[in-house]
């Protein structure tokens, strides 16, 4: 009998009853391993991978503080990661020329940066004897995870990518995220595998970097009345108290998924704006659209738009998974 | 240490992409190998989209270089180069 070996789908033999012929589904005769989920889900960071250096990582990190220090709504930065295309030991972070605010960070062409260690301007991105191979941002003083708009542009987009958050400006202090993507995956790492995070004096960001960060212009949208109300529940979700506020994805002390939205709506306490909670999102998301004037965008603000939008739909994304694992959560309870 | 320790003998291994002519092609650092038969006649743009999905997102690749080169993605491969692409721009929230 012939075993049909396919592609992707596995092995399968003609089969032939009395009414007539079907295809079962059977073993590679040649199989040669059994592998586990652990080693599908699984990376393995290679024994020789050198990591970014620590007087490296520090420029970065001093830029992230910065950005953190220069608003009162705190900004958000991101940058790109290189490595050498003769010696991969050698680490390049580069900023490019981006827009950004207290919950995105928007780059419309790498081909503007600056090497955050010597200000060398880059043009053509990449930089020749360069290879791209991730990038890093700065979630400010929110916790560090990878949004539903990280996820869009990350796992496309092979490399380390790690965010950097929970930063407090006066205790110098801040918590990683890294992941490495590849193959439209994301694996999540430890990031001291990957990073050389110890502090290390003197070293900072190049002052030219400042130069190519502009901060979100939201008054160029019309209707600033209702941006103010906007920005007013913002900052009401800012001040939630996090020690009352849980995960929403801490459903064996809060059962019911929407018995935090009391908590931050009435805020008291801390100065921690957890995105990683689909409905504040979707209220973030809501807060830059409601400045857009639909009647009148230049180009620009349609590419805007058109970005915010996706972003929207990403976020009613989150919002529908994680109410899905709630009503999981309640019949699993009532078996 | 030790997630992927396969005891595979190497006669069971069917790896011959190496040995026979091939185009590589690059998204930043990750990279596959095209078979001459698979690329031949086709142009880098073709490649990327045809075989590059398993590497990143190629819709969103802005510009193909080779040896540092920038290229044009209507230019035809050759046998035995390498080709890298890379993403032009992205946001993050």
């Amino acid at each position: 009998m012939t075993i049909l070996k396919t592609q992707w789908d596995g092995c399968y033999e003609l089969t032939t009853n009395s009414f007539g012929s079907y295809l079962k589904r059977v073993s590679d005769p040649d199989f040669n391993v059994e592998i586990s989920d652990e080693q599908i889900e699984g990376f393995e960071i290679d024994g020789n991978f050198q990591k970014i250096p620590a007087g490296l990582w520090q420029r970065w990190i001093q830029l992230c503080l910065e950005m953190t220090r220069r608003s009162a709504s705190n900004l958000e930065v991101s940058c790109r990661l290189l490595r050498n295309e003769e010696d991969s030991s050698q680490w390049k972070i580069v900023v490019p020329k981006q827009v950004v605010s207290s919950a995105s960070v928007r780059v419309d062409s790498f081909d503007s940066c600056i090497d955050i260690e010597t200000g060398e301007v880059i043009e053509q991105y990449p930089p020749l004897g360069w290879i791209p191979c991730g990038s890093s941002h700065s979630h400010n003083t929110m916790a560090a995870f990878f949004s539903g708009t990280d996820d869009k542009y990350e796992i496309g987009d092979p490399g380390l990518h790690v965010v950097v958050g929970s930063i407090d400006i006066h205790a110098n202090t801040y918590q990683m995220k890294a992941s490495i993507t590849a193959n439209k995956r994301r694996f999540d790492i430890k990031h001291e595998d990957v990073i050389d995070s110890k502090p290390v004096q003197w070293s900072t960001f190049h002052p030219e970097a400042l130069n190519l960060i502009k901060i979100e212009d939201l008054s160029r949208y019309n209707n600033p009345n209702k941006f103010k109300n906007n920005k007013a529940n913002v900052a009401n979700y800012s001040n939630k108290d996090q020690s009352y506020y849980k995960s929403w994805h801490d459903i064996d002390e809060y059962r019911n998924p929407f018995h935090w939205q009391d908590t931050y709506v009435n805020g008291n306490g801390s100065n921690g704006e957890d995105v990683d909670d689909p409905l504040l999102s979707l209220e973030l998301a809501n807060v830059e659209l409601s400045n857009i004037d639909f009647s009148n965008l230049s180009y620009q603000e349609t590419l805007y738009a058109i970005d915010e939008l996706k972003n929207l739909a990403s976020n009613i994304d989150d919002l529908i998974k994680s109410l899905e694992q709630c009503s999981d959560y309640f019949f699993d309870s009532a078996v | 240490m030790g997630l992927f320790n396969f005891n595979i003998n190497a006669s069971q291994s069917n790896d011959d992409s190496k040995k026979l002519p091939y185009v590589e092609i690059f998204l930043n650092s990750d990279s596959i190998r095209i078979s001459e038969a698979e690329a031949k006649g086709k142009t880098v743009d073709q490649l990327y989209q045809e075989f590059g999905d398993s590497l990143g997102d190629v819709s969103r690749i802005q510009r193909y270089t080779n040896s540092g080169r920038i290229i044009e993605g209507d230019s035809q491969v050759e046998i035995g180069m390498s080709y890298r692409a890379t993403v032009a721009s992205e946001s993050k929230g």
